[in-house]
């Protein structure tokens, strides 16, 4: 696994996140949407927190040589990082684990997710609007400041999100009208300028969809399958993928402490995952 | 500049810095990593007679140490013997370092294996984890061992559960060559407080402390253990940096071992190590690891 020494090239306050650029180019080449990187949270002398922390990659250019983190302040050593000065080298190493992967022939593709893993999104759909494919992406949050902001990502996207938690994901990707009882489920953003065909409201996101990239936490993975099941004729492999979030303690397949439950045994997050086929987990 | 090569037990070691036996040295392409990665000499991760079950999760974050519940290799001896202990000698002859295996656990698993792996072996490390209290175990597998090989036999001890002072000397007594001090702290136990669960997996959710808090512990052993024997001694638990082994150095050690340093920052840490602790020498006027051992001995007891 390689280890690199990266300087901090840019740091963006946002509202709930903070948006680093490190100076990686090795590892900007070698990165693929939905591997993660192993992120040393501690000053220089000390040990605490002594595990690395895992961070799905926001973005990565080949061109600058330049990765991009998003940093939620949510776990011991992230405030941290994400206070560091430009110019600190941080310590890390990746890419760890198996990134989605695309197929050739997809021409539209549906992005979809909530959670510490959506950085993996942001990352997909700069990739997949690179590769002139059409992109829509939604993410729901617990509140809009936990959204990520729309300028994060290339004006050719259709980006539609929920600030009301997990529950109305799967209405957007399902393309249902009607919000969860009390909720509201919001457009953030027009698309400035629509993939060519895009659903309209009453047409589901899930029909339109060549794949389906997600970003998930466990608890979720029922539901997701479910409404792939519902929302689709077929659902061959590899059309829909979950990203997915939680431990990670060493990403190096050492410490068996992020074991995911598959329909073919026991995988390893750091591994086998963090990208997992849909089909062999739901 | 310090010539940081040590010989231990007529074994030439390039620096004084080693893995520890675990899963940082879990297979014959991580003992290769670790020769790429600096490490002074290889020590494989231990095997027994079976393969052992792996409980999920087994490893975990304590704040500023770690929980496992590592047992031995999940491998099945057949495996290092048909295929790692070839890979981790090419590895270990490619650098021109000493290649330890280390064995577990009692006199009859001993006499098993230890013939076994004599093709591949500099010397053979024994694992004392689970044989409790009593020395008559460890000084059966010791007697096993030597009665087996022709080759250096080192004994690993654990921190608790024994007085280091008197299992050393009877490991002396038995025929060993060297002592390891010490193993990971335990039984140990965590709770994710958001579940009221264990923070490991296995029966009943014990593990064993490692890292840097077990440091000051495995420090006192190894300085209580040079007291008592002649053997060399190699220091572990919780090097994480050259200081650390210039500690562990001064305490009475020949040599170090890393393992959750090595799990944590990858196998170059063993070179980085090594440097930072040349780097010691140098800015002190010390010659060699040599120079320093046993310091605190000579400074604090009449």
């Amino acid at each position: 696994m390689p280890y690199y020494e990266t300087p901090l090239v840019e740091r963006r306050e946002l509202e709930h996140h903070t948006l680093l650029s490190l100076h990686a180019p090795e590892l900007a080449n070698a990165l693929r949407p939905g591997q993660v990187v192993m992120v040393r949270c501690a000053p220089h002398a000390s040990d605490d927190p002594l595990l690395r922390r895992a961070l799905f990659v926001a973005g990565a250019t080949s061109a600058t040589g330049q990765i991009e983190l998003l940093v939620e302040p949510t776990e011991r050593g992230l405030p941290w990082l994400a206070s560091q000065p430009l110019g600190t080298k941080l310590d890390l190493y990746g890419p760890v684990g198996q990134g989605f992967r695309l197929n050739a022939d997809t021409r539209n593709l549906l992005l979809a997710g909530t959670g510490p893993a959506v950085p993996a999104l942001l990352f997909a759909a700069r990739d997949a609007v690179a590769r002139g494919l059409a992109v829509m992406l939604l993410i729901s949050a617990e509140s809009d400041h936990a959204l990520p902001p729309p300028f994060l990502l290339p004006p050719e996207v259709e980006y539609q999100t929920s600030n009301t938690g997990s529950a109305s994901l799967f209405h957007l990707i399902a393309g249902k009208t009607e919000a969860p009882a009390s909720k509201i489920s919001g457009k953030r953003k027009a698309a400035r300028k629509p993939p060519e065909p895009i659903p309209t409201l009453g047409h589901s996101p899930l029909a339109w969809a060549d794949q389906i990239f997600l970003a998930l936490t466990e608890p979720l993975i029922t539901e997701a399958a479910q409404t792939v099941k519902t929302g689709r004729l077929r659902w061959p492999r590899e059309f829909a993928q979950a990203a997915l979030a939680g431990p990670l303690p060493c990403g190096l397949g050492t410490c068996y402490a992020c074991p995911v439950t598959t329909h073919d045994g026991q995988r390893l997050r750091c591994k086998d995952g963090p990208v997992f086929d849909l089909r062999l987990l739901g | 500049m310090a010539d940081l090569t040590v010989e231990v037990c007529g074994l030439r070691f390039r620096n004084p810095v080693l893995p520890a036996a675990g899963p940082n040295v879990r297979d014959g392409r991580m003992l290769t990593e670790a020769a790429h990665g600096g490490a002074g000499g290889l020590v494989a991760k231990t095997i027994s007679v079976d393969a052992a079950p792996v409980p999920m999760p087994h490893m975990a974050e304590v704040r500023g140490s770690m929980l496992n519940t590592e047992l031995w290799s999940e491998m099945p001896p057949e495996r290092w013997l048909s295929y790692e202990y070839a890979v981790a000698r090419r590895a270990a002859d490619e650098a021109g370092i000493p290649l330890i295996l280390s064995l577990g656990y009692s006199g009859e698993e001993i006499a098993q294996l230890a013939p076994l792996v004599r093709p591949w072996a500099d010397a053979v490390e024994l694992s004392t984890h689970y044989l409790g209290e009593d020395a008559t175990p460890m000084i059966q597998a010791i007697a096993a061992a030597k009665a087996a090989l022709d080759v250096p036999v080192f004994v690993k001890m654990s921190p608790l559960g024994r007085e280091m002072r008197a299992a050393a000397r009877a490991a002396q007594d038995a025929g060993a060559d060297a002592i390891v001090a010490t193993n990971s702290l335990g039984p140990a136990f965590g709770l994710d407080i958001e579940t009221g669960y264990p923070l490991l997996g296995g029966s009943d959710g014990y593990g064993w402390l490692s890292g840097p808090a077990i440091k000051p512990l495995s420090v006192r052993c190894v300085y209580d253990i040079a007291q008592a024997v002649d053997l060399p001694i190699i220091g572990v638990g919780g090097v994480n940096r050259g200081e650390d082994a210039v500690e562990f150095l001064m305490a009475g050690a020949s040599l170090v071992q890393v393992c959750t340093a090595a799990i944590i920052r990858g196998s170059t840490v063993y070179g980085k190590i090594a440097s930072q602790l040349g780097d010691w020498l140098d800015q002190h006027g010390y010659p060699s690891p040599h120079a320093i051992r046993g310091l605190a001995i000579k400074k604090t007891v009449p």
